[in-house]
């Protein structure tokens, strides 16, 4: 879940994304996983849903370490950048990398801790433009 | 979970709300609880929760039958209408269109076919009080 303020707006990246609600400096912890809150599902569980929940946990979520995890907050909208303003930790948290001024959109580097990303359909055009 | 196409956008009614990505015909269901995806929590469990877990789950979860429940998907962001184009099954597991729904109409449903209980056991709860209570329910901040 997100521990700063962040709103939903249309991204130029795709569809909508998040915004920050607030200047955030340099190495703030900006998100972590809230256990009870935030979901988790190993892959038991997972393939035990229907079509439609799998494919949105898949777009929404991501794998790691055979469990997929996915937020319930404004986390569902973070895009994807080879530029990522912010980096995810061993613990799943993330940390701004460089000062995120009010307003700017929040991004993620998918492939640093999605490993789903590589095969999964939803991330092909993403893939397309280069990940690098 | 929305068994419809839906998008978000922002809404007339308040902040972020969900539009119909298709045409919905009346009486289709376009929302299903699905146990394992949307949440159910035990109100004892949410006051466990950091604080802005809490206040999430205050605007956008709803009380029934001593659980509180909260959509994982764009579910989270369905706005409130007095004459809303959704209508609750009895169980509140499943919502149906009460009318012809056209694709980019937005979605709203009737909180206070579920939601009195939710608001009032859950903002008399010391956590759930205070000055944020006025706010539960309503549209996300967006846009």
């Amino acid at each position: 879940m997100f521990l700063i303020k962040t709103y939903l707006s249309k991204s130029a990246i795709h569809g909508l994304g998040v915004f920050a609600g607030e200047h955030i400096p340099k190495g703030t912890v900006i998100s972590r996983m809230a256990p009870g809150f935030d979901q988790v599902w190993d892959l038991a569980e997972f393939e035990a849903l229907p079509e439609l929940a799998q494919d949105y946990i898949q777009r929404n979520g991501w794998l790691n370490n055979g469990k997929y995890y996915m937020n319930i907050d404004h986390g569902l909208f973070t895009n994807h950048s080879r530029d990522a303003n912010v980096a995810t930790q061993p613990d799943d948290s993330e940390v701004a990398v460089r000062d995120i001024a009010k307003g700017e959109e929040i991004t993620c580097n998918y492939t640093e801790f999605n490993e789903s990303f590589d095969e999964c359909p939803h991330f092909e055009e993403i893939r397309r433009k280069g990940v690098g | 979970m929305y068994l419809v196409k839906t998008y978000i956008d922002k809404s007339g009614i308040e902040g972020t709300g969900v539009f119909a990505g298709e045409d919905i015909p009346k009486g289709k269901a376009v929302w299903k609880l699905v146990r394992g995806f949307d949440q159910v929590f035990k109100p004892a469990d949410i006051l466990k929760l950091p604080e802005d877990a809490q206040e999430y789950i205050k605007k956008h979860g709803w009380l029934w039958r001593g659980s509180v429940y909260m959509s994982a998907d764009n579910g989270l962001y369905t706005n409130h209408s007095d004459d809303p184009n959704t209508i609750e099954s009895e169980d509140r597991e499943t919502e149906f269109a009460a009318r012809d729904i056209k694709k980019g109409e937005e979605l709203t449903c009737n909180y206070r076919e579920f939601s009195e209980e939710f608001m009032t056991t859950l903002l008399s709860m010391k956590r759930f009080s205070g000055p944020g209570a006025v706010r539960a329910n309503r549209g996300d901040p967006c846009f």
